[in-house]
């Protein structure tokens, strides 16, 4: 399902971050990238999301040649194949949860009814049926980030990113989290990548590489 | 006479009309009381002059008070009732050795019934509350001024004095520079007088000069010197004379009444001599104050009662002169008082 | 709290909110000027009419004053010759046109010996040649000029001075300069005589200047003096005339003030807006402080602080910005922007420190009042809740619909209270409280029509609706400021828009001849003389003229004057002066049938069917008020008399003007060439036909408004800069958001839309309020305060276009602003904004 290749990445300076970066992820597999802080896994993940460049190599999603797209058709085709999932939950507070949830299906232009639905069926899937009305504000911090978990995964993506998903919750929350993570990319059949420098979160996982030393390989 | 006015005429003269549109002084003159004691509007200039002494409890005070009338002819088309057809002015001046110098106030109107007029009559002549006004055969003189107030009677004690041939007065060469002229000497004067807030009763002599002319100015005089003297007994003295540049007599006449008789001298006969000057630190103007005055080969020495009898009217009037008040000692211990007028010291004067 | 600490969180809020703070400054900065500047223009003219009247009256203690066109100078005599008079001093005083047809002069004809006993500087001159003493000043053809005077009109002593007279042009010799009566303005001295025969007005006066004996008792000497004037003809003190200026004045100076007060109005909110939202966005902040020990009222304290600052410098900016455009305006323009109420020379600048002082607190207070509305649900604050919290909302906006209905019942019924000596004060009153209902239902009104905007599946409709929902308070206060501004804006062009149809449909109605000549187009010393009037009548092609005299007097027992108009009266005249009932009705017994303006019935409280005197021409003339008529142009009063009445009670044959009528059917152009000649007759008379003077009138109109127009687009640019730097400031608080919006795939462009459709419904949300508002503020302006402060009647008029133009301008610019806004917080790459802590 995701296919990146030849990937290489400098510091503006000119001091390498990362070359030859070769990841391939099937869909329904969930894989986490292990690395210290610095080490390259946020921006390889940005590329990856076509939020940021790469210096040489191509990331290929399905049939779509991302690194070949422009901006506006990054941000269509992140609108219709991409879920994300931020260390700051980052839900939008002036909408309700089942809204924050629904945003990507509302911005694919999925008519109200299906939406409805469909994050209903989101919700449930994250242990929070019946949580829809509530405001952000109102939840705990777990609850707010299986939201995220819900909303990364209600349009049905190609692509689940997560960037430090349990970096804000205790360890009980952050275990619920990786679980609905993994039980929603295995649903959709998305490629799911896990950037963390936490191996705990890591062994949710059911592939583990470590980016170090510029390059990317097994744990 | 009072040849400051003529500087007024002058002035108007150079504003406007032609000669022929006032009624000229003819010889053969014949006065006609009391019309004449009246204002005699037909012609340019005319001008009732009373200056005199009184005795008062604080002491001796000289007085003027003069109502002077002007016909502008210029005005004679306009229908306004303020055409300025007759213009009238008012000087008032109080002599006052303890003061040092004038006190004197001027009023100027154009004449506008019922404000201010000078009357055909009889002696009636006012600005606002100035007047001058013949009742009864005395004159009353009520003068309101800055300052000063003059409440006075002037009472004649001898007949009208007329001067000149008969009351033609000839001021020039020409026949035709002449004014009607005659004299009142001798005036019993009584009445109060107001300085710095406080009412004297006042009693003494005055002297009135009542004169009018179309046509007096010789064209080279600069300035005249005039004297009117009445004498201790009943006298009286009249004498004046026109200078031009060079300090010489232009023409000159003199009037002696003495012992019921009256005397008229011809140029010749009348001669004004210096005797001291005073230099005014006002203006610095030197005035020639003490004369002697010579009539018919008698002289006459003219003392000030003070230096400083400067009146400086060029604000309005545009005239500056020496109207004093002075004593006089004449031939044989022959003593009188009266008034002493110089003009044309200040340079010559612009017309 | 202490200065050290007060200066650090100073420190914070000003760095952070530096151009919304600037603008808020400026707003306050923009009304306080306005006020100073009109005071400070006002209050020079005064000044310069005090000090003018002061001078040329010198010792004079009372004056005698009659009709515009004189009176009878008889009654000098009657009024001189009196004991409790010391002093009097006839005057002769007209505003002559100068011959080179620049502008027009004014000539004291004076009886100089009598005019120096009160005032010595009329004789005291600088002559051309010195020592003639007082005589030349009798002399007809000399003039004796004021430096300013001789400055004007570049005459110097020796010169000659041309004017026009109704005899034909006036040639004075320049005798000399009148130093001492410099202050007394441009004048052209010469004898009353004179005068009185060089511009035609033999046996006429307008004025005597009294000096009071001291001797008699002041009732009984005005009692006496009084007793000998003819009718029409009063007596009063020389300080009068700027009073009577001043009241003269008081509407123009009102509304200007008025407007003055708006742009503050307006300051105000702005400086609630800005620091409301600051105070949002520093809630943690404060709430941190809070926590650490700050008391509640140390928050507010510093809050009202911050506002005071503002105030302050607003205030300190308005009153510098405000004398100097004032001092500009008074070199430019003069004293009134050219409205024609002053005619001085604009030499006096005369700031009223203590006006301006207030006038500046009063911006001060404008500011700390906003921003102790602020503090007040700050000063609520949850510490615990908000530390925690990220809302950016402003403290919670109060309300439903009960307080601005009150406002608005009440603002209603302030509308029909009386004015307080010719102030609309219940008018103004009425305005404020429909401004201020109108913004207390900017709240309610925003969440009915949100709540039904129905739900739809346009993504960025939604989010922006959601948006919008979401944060009441912002909402509020950006629109409120719209709201204001728009209403004020919509109202003074409805407004205006109302006159000037009424304007022009009157003027149509009025010009109803073919041709106009006017005698003294400037000044008033220039008639038509019978002889003319006759001469024009006489014209082939001419069906007939009018002649129109005006008069202006003051009736007895009446505080200011009254202009009567005289002319040929037919049913269609009255028809098109818009009178009622427009017929004449046949005349009852002696008395003289009657107009009387809608200012004269306000003014004088005259009406259809009563019997009024007027003193015409030194006598009591009966009139019988037949209806009333409509006058665009004399705010103090008008009555329309028929020509041959006015001649058969006064006897003046002269005229002012001339209407004439063409007959049917002739070569118009050469009838009005042949009517030219005759006219051309007389100096400095014009001619002009009808159109000409309709297209005049409303170009004087509209330069007349033109500064109102700058003033309000001024406010409304201040109020949408306002509203941009609110979301400016919006924007940045949510660039976290947007960063995330970009993750889940919108683009750039997309974020920038929403942003201009959040501004577009803010501006569409105050658009439509504030039109509403506007609507209702106009009805008001219109029937209230124009109505009593003007004394005009009129009809409403709505401006569609202009209004459509306005609403679709403050919307467009308001998305426009918001989208900048969103531009420059897209700006940040969206990877960086959703690890931004901040």
């Amino acid at each position: 399902m995701l296919a990146v290749r030849g990937l290489a990445k400098s510091w503006p300076g000119g001091d390498a971050l990362f070359a030859q970066v070769d990841l391939a992820v099937a869909a329904g597999e969930l894989v986490a990238i292990l690395g210290e802080s610095g080490a390259g896994k946020s921006t390889l993940l940005n590329i990856v999301a076509g939020l940021d460049r790469a210096d040489a190599g191509t990331v290929e999603v399905g049939d779509t040649r991302v690194s070949a797209l422009d901006e506006d058709g990054l941000a269509r085709w992140r609108r219709r194949h991409v879920g994300f999932v931020f260390q700051a939950f980052h839900l939008l507070p002036y909408l309700s949860v089942a809204e924050n949830a629904g945003l990507p299906l509302l911005l694919n232009g999925v008519p109200a009814a299906e939406r409805r639905e469909r994050v209903q069926a989101a919700l449930a899937s994250v242990g929070l049926a019946g949580r829809g009305d509530r405001r952000p504000a109102s939840l705990s911090g777990g609850e707010m980030q299986r939201v995220a978990v819900a909303r990364a995964v209600v349009h049905r993506p190609a692509l689940v990113l997560a960037d430090e998903p349990t970096g804000n919750l205790d360890e009980t929350n952050a275990a619920a989290t990786l679980e609905a993570l993994r039980a929603a990319v295995k649903r959709e059949g998305a490629a799911g990548v896990l950037v963390t420098h936490s191996p705990v979160a890591a062994a949710a996982a059911d592939r583990v590489l470590r980016l170090a030393g510029r390059r990317l390989a097994p744990a | 006479m009072r040849r400051r006015a003529l500087l007024l005429a002058a002035a108007l003269l150079a504003l406007a009309a032609r000669a022929g549109d006032y009624a000229p002084v003819l010889p053969g003159l014949k006065l006609d009381f009391p019309a004449d004691y009246g204002a005699h509007p037909a012609h340019r200039i005319e001008w009732w002059y009373a200056t005199g002494l009184l005795d008062t409890a604080r002491g001796p005070l000289g007085f003027q008070v003069t109502f002077f009338r002007l016909r502008n002819a210029a005005a004679d088309a306009n229908p306004s009732r303020f055409a300025p057809r007759q213009l009238l002015f008012a000087h008032a001046a109080i002599a006052d050795p303890a003061f040092g110098r004038l006190r004197h106030d001027q009023r100027i109107a154009r004449a506008f019934a019922p404000l201010a007029e000078a009357r055909e009559a009889d002696t009636d002549v006012f600005i606002d509350d100035w007047s001058l006004k013949r009742v009864d055969g005395r004159y009353r003189a009520s003068i309101p001024g800055e300052g000063f107030t003059l409440d006075l009677a002037l009472a004649p004690t001898q007949p009208v004095l007329a001067q000149g041939e008969a009351g033609y007065s000839r001021k020039g060469p020409r026949p035709s520079q002449a004014s009607g002229y005659y004299s009142e000497p001798q005036l019993a004067v009584s009445g109060t007088v107001t300085v710095d807030g406080r009412v004297l009763e006042a009693r003494g002599t005055a002297w009135l000069d009542h004169e009018w002319s179309s046509e007096l100015l010789a064209q080279d005089a600069v300035g005249w010197d005039w004297t009117g003297v009445n004498l201790d007994g009943g006298g009286a003295l009249m004498a004046f004379r026109l200078r031009d540049a060079a300090g010489g007599t232009l023409w000159a006449s003199a009037t002696l009444r003495e012992g019921g008789r009256t005397r008229t001298f011809a140029p010749g006969e009348v001669k004004f001599i210096p005797r001291r000057t005073w230099r005014s630190p006002r203006t610095g103007t030197a005035w020639p104050v003490a004369m002697t005055v010579e009539v018919g080969g008698r002289a006459w020495t003219l003392a000030p009662l003070l230096d400083d009898q400067e009146l400086d009217a060029r604000a309005t009037t545009g005239t500056l002169y020496w109207e004093g008040a002075v004593s006089a000692s004449g031939p044989g211990g022959a003593r009188g008082r009266g008034y002493l007028e110089l003009t044309g010291y200040a340079g010559r004067l612009r017309f | 709290m202490s200065a050290a600490l007060a200066a650090t969180l100073l420190r914070g809020s000003l760095s952070g909110n530096r151009w919304r703070s600037l603008l808020a400054a400026a707003c306050i900065a923009l009304g306080v000027a306005l006020a100073g500047a009109v005071h400070t223009l006002h209050a020079s003219a005064l000044d310069e009419i005090d000090q003018a009247a002061r001078v040329l009256a010198g010792a004079a203690d009372w004056q005698v004053e009659g009709p515009r066109n004189g009176f009878d100078d008889a009654a000098y005599a009657a009024v001189a010759s009196l004991p409790a008079v010391a002093v009097a001093s006839p005057v002769l005083e007209l505003d002559a046109p100068l011959a080179s047809g620049e502008g027009t002069v004014r000539v004291l004809g004076i009886d100089p010996f009598r005019a120096a006993r009160l005032q010595p500087g009329f004789l005291a001159g600088e002559g051309a040649r010195g020592g003639e003493g007082a005589t030349v000043r009798l002399d007809a053809g000399a003039a004796w000029l004021t430096p300013a005077a001789a400055a004007r009109l570049s005459a110097r002593p020796g010169g000659t001075l041309r004017l026009r007279g109704p005899l034909g042009e006036v040639r004075l010799a320049v005798a000399g300069l009148l130093p001492a009566l410099d202050t007394g303005g441009p004048l052209v001295v010469m004898d009353i005589a004179a005068a009185q025969l060089a511009f035609g007005r033999v046996g006429v006066i307008h004025r005597i200047d009294l000096r009071l004996a001291p001797s008699v008792p002041r009732e009984a000497a005005l009692r006496a003096i009084a007793a000998r004037l003819p009718p029409g003809v009063t007596l009063r003190r020389p300080g009068d005339e700027a009073l009577r200026t001043a009241g003269l004045t008081r509407a123009y100076r009102v509304n200007l003030t008025a407007l003055a007060l708006m742009a503050l109005f307006t300051g105000g909110f702005l400086v609630f807006s800005t620091l409301a939202l600051q105070a949002a966005r520093r809630r943690r902040e404060f709430a941190l402080l809070r926590a650490l020990g700050l008391t509640a009222g140390g928050v507010r304290a510093f809050l009202a602080m911050e506002g005071a600052l503002l105030g302050v410098a607003g205030a300190l900016a308005g009153t510098a910005l405000g004398l100097a455009a004032s001092r500009a305006m008074l070199e430019r323009f003069g004293y009134d922007l050219g409205a024609g109420f002053f005619a001085g020379s604009g030499r006096v600048f005369a700031p009223d420190a203590a006006a301006l002082a207030l006038i500046g607190g009063l911006g001060v207070a404008t500011a700390v009042a906003a921003a102790l509305a602020v503090t007040r649900p700050l000063s609520r604050l949850d510490v615990a809740q908000a530390l925690k919290d990220r809302q950016v909302d402003l403290p919670a906006a109060p309300g439903g619909w009960a307080a601005p209905l009150a406002l608005a019942a009440a603002a209603t019924a302030a509308a029909w209270l009386p004015p307080a000596g010719e102030i609309p004060v219940g008018g103004y009153l009425s305005i404020g409280l429909a401004l201020a209902a109108a913004v207390l239902a900017v709240a309610p009104a925003s969440r009915a029509l949100l709540e039904r905007v129905p739900a739809r599946d346009r993504p960025l409709g939604t989010l922006a609706l959601a948006q919008v929902r979401s944060l009441p308070g912002h909402l509020a206060a950006m629109v409120s400021g719209i709201v204001v501004s728009v209403a004020l804006t919509a109202a003074m062009a409805i407004m205006v828009h109302s006159f000037r149809l009424s304007l022009d449909g009157w003027l149509a109605g009025v010009l109803e001849a073919d041709l106009f000549a006017r005698a003294s187009p400037r000044g008033d010393a220039v008639v038509f003389t019978p002889a003319v009037q006759q001469g024009l009548a006489a014209v082939p092609g001419v069906a007939r003229v009018d002649p129109i005299r005006f008069e202006r007097l003051t009736p007895e027992g009446a505080a200011g004057p009254l202009t009567v108009i005289a002319r040929p009266v037919t049913p269609a005249l009255l028809r098109g002066f818009q009178a009622q009932p427009a017929e004449v009705p046949p005349r009852a017994g002696d008395a003289v049938n009657a107009w009387v303006s809608e200012a004269a019935v306000d003014l004088l409280g005259w009406k259809a069917g009563d019997e009024v005197t007027l003193p015409l021409a030194g006598r009591r003339a009966r009139l019988h008020v037949a209806g009333t008529f409509r006058d665009y142009s004399r705010t103090w009063g008008a009555v329309l008399l028929d020509l041959a009445d006015y001649r058969r009670i006064t006897g003046d044959a002269l005229a002012n003007d001339i209407a004439v009528h063409l007959a049917p059917g002739v070569d118009a152009a050469a009838v009005a060439a042949a009517v030219g000649r005759v006219v051309a007759g007389v100096p400095g008379a014009e001619l002009h036909d009808a159109s000409f003077i309709h297209a005049r009138a409303l170009r004087i109109f509209d330069r007349t408004f033109a500064a109102t127009y700058a003033l309000e687009a001024a406010a409304i640019l201040i109020a949408l800069a306002g509203v941009t730097s609110s979301f400016a400031a919006l924007a940045w608080s949510r660039r976290r958001e947007f960063g995330v919006l970009r993750h889940l795939g919108l683009t750039r462009g997309e974020v920038i839309r929403l942003l201009a459709l959040e501004g577009g419904a803010a501006g569409l949300l105050g658009a439509g309020l504030g039109l509403a508002a506007g609507a209702a503020v106009s009805v008001v302006l219109v029937h209230v305060v124009n109505r009593q402060s003007f004394h005009w009647g009129m009809a409403i008029h709505w401006p569609a276009a202009a209004l459509s133009v306005l609403a679709a301008a403050v919307v467009a610019l308001c998305a426009l602003g918001a989208s900048a806004a969103g531009r420059a917080a897209v700006a940040r790459e969206a990877v960086h904004a959703v690890k931004d802590d901040a």
